[in-house]
Protein backbone atom coordinates (compact mmCIF):
# COMPACT_ATOMS: atom_id res chain seq x y z
CA UNK A 1 0.00 0.00 0.00
CA UNK A 2 1.27 3.53 -0.66
CA UNK A 3 2.99 5.15 2.79
CA UNK A 4 0.32 7.36 3.61
CA UNK A 5 -2.30 4.73 3.91
CA UNK A 6 -2.20 2.76 7.38
CA UNK A 7 -3.91 -0.52 7.03
CA UNK A 8 -5.63 -1.73 10.48
CA UNK A 9 -6.37 -5.48 10.46
CA UNK A 10 -9.69 -6.37 11.04
CA UNK A 11 -9.52 -7.23 14.60
CA UNK A 12 -8.11 -3.74 15.09
CA UNK A 13 -11.57 -2.42 13.59
CA UNK A 14 -13.53 -4.69 15.31
CA UNK A 15 -11.57 -3.22 18.84
CA UNK A 16 -11.86 0.10 18.01
CA UNK A 17 -15.67 -0.33 17.20
CA UNK A 18 -16.34 -1.09 20.70
CA UNK A 19 -15.07 1.76 22.51
CA UNK A 20 -17.46 3.99 23.77
CA UNK A 21 -15.71 7.26 21.88
CA UNK A 22 -16.40 5.88 18.08
CA UNK A 23 -19.23 5.82 16.21
CA UNK A 24 -20.09 3.56 13.57
CA UNK A 25 -21.77 5.10 10.18
CA UNK A 26 -22.54 2.51 7.78
CA UNK A 27 -24.93 1.64 5.32
CA UNK A 28 -28.00 -0.64 5.86
CA UNK A 29 -25.78 -3.65 3.90
CA UNK A 30 -22.60 -3.17 5.70
CA UNK A 31 -24.58 -3.19 9.01
CA UNK A 32 -26.75 -6.61 8.22
CA UNK A 33 -23.12 -7.95 6.62
CA UNK A 34 -21.59 -7.08 10.22
CA UNK A 35 -24.16 -8.77 12.12
CA UNK A 36 -25.52 -8.21 15.84
CA UNK A 37 -22.94 -9.23 16.78
CA UNK A 38 -20.23 -6.80 15.91
CA UNK A 39 -19.64 -4.95 19.20
CA UNK A 40 -20.41 -1.42 18.04
CA UNK A 41 -21.15 1.16 20.78
CA UNK A 42 -22.77 3.62 18.47
CA UNK A 43 -24.18 3.43 15.14
CA UNK A 44 -25.34 6.34 12.74
CA UNK A 45 -27.85 5.93 10.60
CA UNK A 46 -26.89 5.90 6.77
CA UNK A 47 -27.81 9.36 5.72
CA UNK A 48 -26.06 10.77 8.62
CA UNK A 49 -29.20 12.65 10.30
CA UNK A 50 -28.44 11.48 13.48
CA UNK A 51 -24.47 12.71 12.84
CA UNK A 52 -24.42 15.25 15.87
CA UNK A 53 -23.20 11.96 17.60
CA UNK A 54 -20.03 12.30 15.70
CA UNK A 55 -19.33 15.69 16.69
CA UNK A 56 -18.14 14.44 20.03
CA UNK A 57 -16.58 10.85 18.62
CA UNK A 58 -12.71 10.43 18.85
CA UNK A 59 -13.14 7.64 15.76
CA UNK A 60 -15.64 7.24 13.28
CA UNK A 61 -15.50 4.01 11.29
CA UNK A 62 -17.61 4.35 7.70
CA UNK A 63 -18.43 1.21 6.54
CA UNK A 64 -20.17 1.02 2.86
CA UNK A 65 -19.94 1.47 -0.46
CA UNK A 66 -18.28 4.37 -2.50
CA UNK A 67 -21.14 7.01 -1.84
CA UNK A 68 -21.49 6.28 1.58
CA UNK A 69 -17.81 6.90 2.22
CA UNK A 70 -17.60 10.21 0.41
CA UNK A 71 -20.96 11.28 2.12
CA UNK A 72 -18.81 10.97 5.25
CA UNK A 73 -15.90 12.44 4.18
CA UNK A 74 -17.65 15.85 2.60
CA UNK A 75 -20.25 16.15 5.88
CA UNK A 76 -17.98 14.93 8.51
CA UNK A 77 -14.28 14.49 7.79
CA UNK A 78 -13.74 17.99 6.18
CA UNK A 79 -15.17 19.61 9.02
CA UNK A 80 -13.57 17.11 11.77
CA UNK A 81 -11.38 18.31 14.48
CA UNK A 82 -7.58 17.40 13.55
CA UNK A 83 -7.61 15.22 16.05
CA UNK A 84 -10.50 12.90 15.47
CA UNK A 85 -9.50 9.75 13.10
CA UNK A 86 -11.71 8.47 10.51
CA UNK A 87 -11.53 4.72 9.52
CA UNK A 88 -13.17 3.57 6.15
CA UNK A 89 -13.99 0.52 5.75
CA UNK A 90 -15.13 -0.33 2.09
CA UNK A 91 -18.37 -3.10 1.45
CA UNK A 92 -17.09 -3.20 -2.07
CA UNK A 93 -14.14 -2.38 -3.99
CA UNK A 94 -13.99 -0.33 -6.47
CA UNK A 95 -13.83 3.38 -5.60
CA UNK A 96 -11.52 3.95 -3.99
CA UNK A 97 -12.92 6.36 -2.02
CA UNK A 98 -11.21 4.90 1.36
CA UNK A 99 -7.87 5.67 0.29
CA UNK A 100 -8.74 8.55 -1.93
CA UNK A 101 -8.32 12.56 -1.45
CA UNK A 102 -11.00 13.51 -3.93
CA UNK A 103 -14.81 13.07 -3.36
CA UNK A 104 -17.44 13.15 -5.90
CA UNK A 105 -21.19 13.67 -5.63
CA UNK A 106 -23.71 14.76 -8.05
CA UNK A 107 -25.27 18.21 -8.09
CA UNK A 108 -27.76 20.03 -10.39
CA UNK A 109 -27.40 16.88 -12.88
CA UNK A 110 -23.47 17.30 -13.13
CA UNK A 111 -20.89 14.93 -11.46
CA UNK A 112 -18.90 17.11 -8.99
CA UNK A 113 -15.53 16.93 -7.03
CA UNK A 114 -13.65 17.93 -4.06
CA UNK A 115 -10.24 17.27 -4.21
CA UNK A 116 -8.63 17.94 -0.63
CA UNK A 117 -5.56 15.74 1.50
CA UNK A 118 -7.87 16.59 3.94
CA UNK A 119 -11.12 14.26 2.77
CA UNK A 120 -8.25 11.31 3.06
CA UNK A 121 -9.08 9.01 5.54
CA UNK A 122 -6.85 8.59 8.19
CA UNK A 123 -6.68 4.32 7.74
CA UNK A 124 -8.78 1.42 5.49
CA UNK A 125 -9.69 -1.94 7.05
CA UNK A 126 -10.31 -4.90 4.78
CA UNK A 127 -13.12 -7.25 5.61
CA UNK A 128 -13.24 -10.16 2.95
CA UNK A 129 -16.03 -11.61 4.11
CA UNK A 130 -18.33 -7.97 2.48
CA UNK A 131 -16.74 -9.90 -1.08
CA UNK A 132 -19.89 -12.51 -0.39
CA UNK A 133 -22.38 -9.47 -0.25
CA UNK A 134 -21.45 -7.94 -3.41
CA UNK A 135 -23.60 -9.67 -6.83
CA UNK A 136 -22.01 -11.14 -9.95
CA UNK A 137 -22.71 -7.74 -11.78
CA UNK A 138 -21.99 -5.79 -9.18
CA UNK A 139 -18.34 -7.64 -8.82
CA UNK A 140 -17.64 -7.03 -12.37
CA UNK A 141 -18.52 -3.37 -12.28
CA UNK A 142 -16.61 -2.64 -9.27
CA UNK A 143 -13.34 -4.67 -10.91
CA UNK A 144 -13.72 -2.60 -14.21
CA UNK A 145 -13.24 0.34 -11.29
CA UNK A 146 -9.98 -0.66 -10.70
CA UNK A 147 -9.03 -1.77 -13.73
CA UNK A 148 -9.90 1.76 -15.47
CA UNK A 149 -8.55 3.59 -11.97
CA UNK A 150 -4.83 1.35 -12.69
CA UNK A 151 -4.45 1.58 -16.60
CA UNK A 152 -5.06 5.44 -16.95
CA UNK A 153 -3.45 6.38 -14.17
CA UNK A 154 -0.77 4.86 -15.89
CA UNK A 155 -1.49 6.19 -19.12
CA UNK A 156 -1.48 9.60 -17.65
CA UNK A 157 0.63 12.15 -18.97
CA UNK A 158 0.64 13.49 -15.61
CA UNK A 159 1.95 10.32 -14.53
CA UNK A 160 5.88 10.04 -13.26
CA UNK A 161 8.24 6.98 -14.50
CA UNK A 162 8.36 5.71 -10.51
CA UNK A 163 4.43 6.28 -10.58
CA UNK A 164 4.35 4.01 -13.61
CA UNK A 165 6.56 1.50 -12.06
CA UNK A 166 3.72 1.03 -9.01
CA UNK A 167 1.22 1.19 -10.96
CA UNK A 168 2.46 -1.71 -13.96
CA UNK A 169 3.39 -3.92 -10.59
CA UNK A 170 -0.20 -3.76 -9.38
CA UNK A 171 -1.33 -3.97 -13.01
CA UNK A 172 0.79 -7.60 -12.81
CA UNK A 173 -1.29 -8.01 -9.20
CA UNK A 174 -4.57 -7.17 -11.21
CA UNK A 175 -4.06 -9.95 -13.92
CA UNK A 176 -3.75 -12.79 -11.48
CA UNK A 177 -7.17 -12.08 -9.83
CA UNK A 178 -10.46 -13.45 -11.12
CA UNK A 179 -13.26 -10.94 -12.27
CA UNK A 180 -15.63 -12.01 -10.10
CA UNK A 181 -16.36 -10.99 -6.38
CA UNK A 182 -13.49 -11.76 -4.69
CA UNK A 183 -11.93 -10.65 -1.15
CA UNK A 184 -8.49 -10.10 -2.72
CA UNK A 185 -9.68 -7.05 -4.70
CA UNK A 186 -10.11 -4.59 -1.70
CA UNK A 187 -6.53 -3.90 -1.02
CA UNK A 188 -5.62 -3.83 -4.67
CA UNK A 189 -8.62 -1.52 -5.20
CA UNK A 190 -7.30 1.12 -2.64
CA UNK A 191 -3.78 0.85 -4.05
CA UNK A 192 -5.44 1.41 -7.66
CA UNK A 193 -7.52 4.53 -6.49
CA UNK A 194 -4.06 6.23 -4.52
CA UNK A 195 -1.85 5.75 -6.57
CA UNK A 196 -4.28 7.39 -9.72
CA UNK A 197 -4.98 10.27 -7.28
CA UNK A 198 -1.05 11.22 -8.04
CA UNK A 199 -1.69 11.57 -11.82
CA UNK A 200 -5.08 11.70 -13.20
CA UNK A 201 -7.40 9.43 -15.18
CA UNK A 202 -8.67 9.68 -18.49
CA UNK A 203 -11.20 9.55 -21.39
CA UNK A 204 -13.14 6.32 -19.86
CA UNK A 205 -13.65 8.61 -16.54
CA UNK A 206 -14.83 11.74 -18.57
CA UNK A 207 -17.29 10.21 -20.10
CA UNK A 208 -18.91 8.09 -16.65
CA UNK A 209 -18.63 11.70 -14.89
CA UNK A 210 -20.90 12.88 -18.02
CA UNK A 211 -22.90 10.06 -18.87
CA UNK A 212 -24.01 9.28 -15.51
CA UNK A 213 -26.46 11.92 -14.23
CA UNK A 214 -27.52 12.04 -18.22
CA UNK A 215 -28.85 8.31 -17.50
CA UNK A 216 -31.73 7.33 -15.55
CA UNK A 217 -30.13 7.49 -12.05
CA UNK A 218 -29.38 3.91 -10.16
CA UNK A 219 -29.66 2.24 -13.72
CA UNK A 220 -25.74 2.50 -14.38
CA UNK A 221 -23.76 3.76 -11.85
CA UNK A 222 -19.81 5.08 -12.18
CA UNK A 223 -18.42 1.54 -11.25
CA UNK A 224 -20.40 0.02 -14.48
CA UNK A 225 -19.74 2.86 -16.91
CA UNK A 226 -16.14 2.41 -16.14
CA UNK A 227 -16.24 -1.19 -16.91
CA UNK A 228 -18.59 -1.08 -19.98
CA UNK A 229 -16.36 1.89 -21.62
CA UNK A 230 -12.73 0.80 -20.49
CA UNK A 231 -12.47 -1.84 -23.56
CA UNK A 232 -13.53 0.36 -26.51
CA UNK A 233 -11.47 3.57 -24.50
CA UNK A 234 -8.33 1.15 -24.34
CA UNK A 235 -8.59 0.38 -28.32
CA UNK A 236 -9.59 3.63 -29.45
CA UNK A 237 -6.32 5.12 -27.26
CA UNK A 238 -4.58 2.15 -29.17
CA UNK A 239 -5.53 2.80 -32.38
CA UNK A 240 -5.20 6.66 -32.04
CA UNK A 241 -1.39 6.88 -30.27
CA UNK A 242 1.57 4.64 -29.51
CA UNK A 243 1.59 5.92 -25.85
CA UNK A 244 -0.08 2.32 -24.64
CA UNK A 245 2.48 0.27 -26.82
CA UNK A 246 5.32 2.00 -25.66
CA UNK A 247 4.29 2.43 -22.10
CA UNK A 248 3.45 -1.08 -22.02
CA UNK A 249 6.38 -2.49 -23.45
CA UNK A 250 8.35 -0.19 -21.49
CA UNK A 251 7.29 -1.05 -18.08
CA UNK A 252 7.18 -4.49 -18.36
CA UNK A 253 2.74 -4.37 -18.73
CA UNK A 254 1.66 -7.63 -20.01
CA UNK A 255 -0.75 -5.69 -22.95
CA UNK A 256 -2.78 -8.67 -24.08
CA UNK A 257 -3.10 -9.73 -21.13
CA UNK A 258 -4.52 -6.46 -20.05
CA UNK A 259 -6.64 -6.16 -23.41
CA UNK A 260 -8.06 -9.78 -23.12
CA UNK A 261 -8.93 -8.45 -19.37
CA UNK A 262 -10.73 -5.82 -19.82
CA UNK A 263 -12.93 -7.40 -22.88
CA UNK A 264 -14.66 -9.40 -20.58
CA UNK A 265 -15.90 -6.72 -18.58
CA UNK A 266 -18.54 -5.05 -20.80
CA UNK A 267 -21.65 -6.46 -22.02
CA UNK A 268 -22.55 -5.72 -26.15
CA UNK A 269 -25.70 -4.72 -25.45
CA UNK A 270 -25.50 -2.51 -22.75
CA UNK A 271 -22.70 -0.82 -24.36
CA UNK A 272 -23.91 0.10 -27.39
CA UNK A 273 -27.13 1.32 -25.44
CA UNK A 274 -24.89 4.15 -24.68
CA UNK A 275 -24.15 5.63 -27.91
CA UNK A 276 -27.34 8.20 -28.33
CA UNK A 277 -25.71 9.64 -24.66
CA UNK A 278 -22.49 9.84 -26.09
CA UNK A 279 -23.20 11.79 -28.95
CA UNK A 280 -25.40 14.10 -27.56
CA UNK A 281 -22.95 14.85 -24.77
CA UNK A 282 -19.84 14.89 -26.59
CA UNK A 283 -19.19 18.31 -26.60
CA UNK A 284 -19.29 17.92 -22.82
CA UNK A 285 -17.61 15.22 -22.88
CA UNK A 286 -14.24 16.88 -24.74
CA UNK A 287 -14.58 19.49 -21.60
CA UNK A 288 -14.58 17.44 -18.42
CA UNK A 289 -11.55 17.75 -16.94
CA UNK A 290 -10.50 14.11 -17.06
CA UNK A 291 -11.50 13.59 -20.84
CA UNK A 292 -8.46 16.06 -20.86
CA UNK A 293 -5.79 14.47 -19.20
CA UNK A 294 -6.34 11.37 -21.44
CA UNK A 295 -3.16 9.57 -22.83
CA UNK A 296 -4.46 10.15 -26.53
CA UNK A 297 -5.97 13.71 -27.63
CA UNK A 298 -9.37 13.74 -27.38
CA UNK A 299 -10.90 15.86 -30.35
CA UNK A 300 -14.03 16.77 -31.52
CA UNK A 301 -14.14 14.84 -34.75
CA UNK A 302 -12.78 11.37 -32.55
CA UNK A 303 -16.46 10.60 -31.59
CA UNK A 304 -17.07 8.56 -34.99
CA UNK A 305 -13.48 6.20 -34.28
CA UNK A 306 -15.21 5.88 -30.75
CA UNK A 307 -18.98 5.21 -31.40
CA UNK A 308 -17.27 2.30 -33.48
CA UNK A 309 -15.43 0.79 -30.46
CA UNK A 310 -18.22 1.18 -28.80
CA UNK A 311 -20.52 -1.09 -31.25
CA UNK A 312 -17.53 -3.21 -32.47
CA UNK A 313 -15.07 -3.99 -29.50
CA UNK A 314 -15.06 -7.38 -28.24
CA UNK A 315 -16.77 -9.17 -25.27
CA UNK A 316 -14.91 -11.95 -23.77
CA UNK A 317 -16.83 -13.92 -21.15
CA UNK A 318 -15.17 -13.80 -17.87
CA UNK A 319 -16.17 -17.62 -17.09
CA UNK A 320 -13.13 -17.91 -20.37
CA UNK A 321 -9.90 -16.22 -18.77
CA UNK A 322 -7.52 -18.94 -18.09
CA UNK B 1 -1.73 16.32 -47.88
CA UNK B 2 -1.85 18.53 -44.78
CA UNK B 3 1.09 21.06 -44.21
CA UNK B 4 3.16 20.92 -40.76
CA UNK B 5 1.18 24.88 -40.29
CA UNK B 6 -2.23 23.47 -41.63
CA UNK B 7 -1.44 20.50 -38.81
CA UNK B 8 -0.60 23.02 -35.94
CA UNK B 9 -3.44 25.34 -36.76
CA UNK B 10 -5.90 21.98 -36.70
CA UNK B 11 -4.45 21.06 -33.48
CA UNK B 12 -4.95 24.48 -31.56
CA UNK B 13 -8.35 24.36 -32.99
CA UNK B 14 -8.81 21.06 -31.75
CA UNK B 15 -7.43 21.22 -28.34
CA UNK B 16 -8.61 24.80 -27.25
CA UNK B 17 -12.15 23.99 -28.63
CA UNK B 18 -11.79 27.08 -30.87
CA UNK B 19 -14.06 28.16 -33.25
CA UNK B 20 -12.51 28.62 -37.02
CA UNK B 21 -12.71 32.37 -37.16
CA UNK B 22 -10.92 32.33 -33.63
CA UNK B 23 -7.58 31.46 -34.30
CA UNK B 24 -4.72 33.30 -35.63
CA UNK B 25 -1.37 32.47 -35.64
CA UNK B 26 0.13 35.22 -33.42
CA UNK B 27 -3.11 34.12 -30.83
CA UNK B 28 -1.63 34.46 -26.96
CA UNK B 29 -2.69 32.04 -23.94
CA UNK B 30 -4.53 34.87 -22.38
CA UNK B 31 -6.77 35.13 -25.48
CA UNK B 32 -8.02 31.44 -24.93
CA UNK B 33 -10.32 30.84 -21.82
CA UNK B 34 -9.56 26.86 -22.17
CA UNK B 35 -5.71 27.26 -22.41
CA UNK B 36 -5.47 26.76 -18.52
CA UNK B 37 -3.31 23.86 -16.80
CA UNK B 38 -5.63 20.79 -18.36
CA UNK B 39 -5.11 22.53 -21.58
CA UNK B 40 -1.09 22.89 -21.19
CA UNK B 41 -1.52 18.76 -20.63
CA UNK B 42 -3.57 18.53 -23.81
CA UNK B 43 -1.41 20.55 -25.66
CA UNK B 44 1.13 18.50 -24.86
CA UNK B 45 -0.37 15.21 -25.63
CA UNK B 46 -1.40 17.01 -29.15
CA UNK B 47 2.73 18.43 -30.00
CA UNK B 48 3.55 14.67 -29.38
CA UNK B 49 1.14 13.01 -31.08
CA UNK B 50 1.12 15.07 -34.18
CA UNK B 51 4.65 16.02 -34.51
CA UNK B 52 6.20 13.44 -32.53
CA UNK B 53 8.18 15.82 -29.92
CA UNK B 54 7.20 15.58 -26.42
CA UNK B 55 7.17 18.81 -24.47
CA UNK B 56 9.12 18.59 -21.39
CA UNK B 57 6.91 19.84 -18.53
CA UNK B 58 8.89 23.31 -18.01
CA UNK B 59 8.57 23.71 -22.35
CA UNK B 60 4.73 23.12 -21.80
CA UNK B 61 4.01 25.49 -19.14
CA UNK B 62 6.15 27.83 -20.75
CA UNK B 63 4.24 27.94 -24.01
CA UNK B 64 2.41 31.92 -23.63
CA UNK B 65 0.74 31.89 -27.42
CA UNK B 66 0.78 29.98 -30.55
CA UNK B 67 3.88 31.71 -31.68
CA UNK B 68 5.64 29.66 -29.08
CA UNK B 69 4.49 26.74 -29.91
CA UNK B 70 6.00 27.40 -33.80
CA UNK B 71 9.63 28.72 -31.76
CA UNK B 72 9.32 25.28 -29.93
CA UNK B 73 8.74 22.76 -32.84
CA UNK B 74 10.95 24.68 -35.19
CA UNK B 75 13.60 24.37 -32.58
CA UNK B 76 13.54 20.44 -32.63
CA UNK B 77 14.04 20.93 -36.90
CA UNK B 78 9.81 20.82 -37.77
CA UNK B 79 9.47 23.05 -40.54
CA UNK B 80 6.34 25.81 -40.03
CA UNK B 81 7.01 27.87 -42.67
CA UNK B 82 4.27 26.63 -45.54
Amino acid sequence: MPGELTLLPWAEVTARAARSATVVWASDRARRALGPEWPTATWLTPDGRDAGAAASASTVIAVGGGALLDHVKLTWRARAPAATTLVAVPTVWGSGAEASPVAVWTADGRKQFRLDPELRPHAIGFDPRFAATVSRDRARAACGDVWAHAIEGFLSPLASDALRARLAALIGRLLELPVAADGRWFEPGAEAAALQARSSVGLVHGLAHVLEPVLAPGVLGHARLCALLLAPVLRWNAATSTTWAELSARFGVDRTGVEATVATLGEVEARRALIPAVEASWRQVLRDPCTRTNSALVRPNSLAGLVAELEAAPVGSPDARP
Amino acid sequence: MMSNRAKLRQLMLDVFLLDEHEFRFDLRRSEIDTWDSLGVVSLAVGIHQTFGYHPTPEEATGLAGVADVIALLEGRGIDLAG
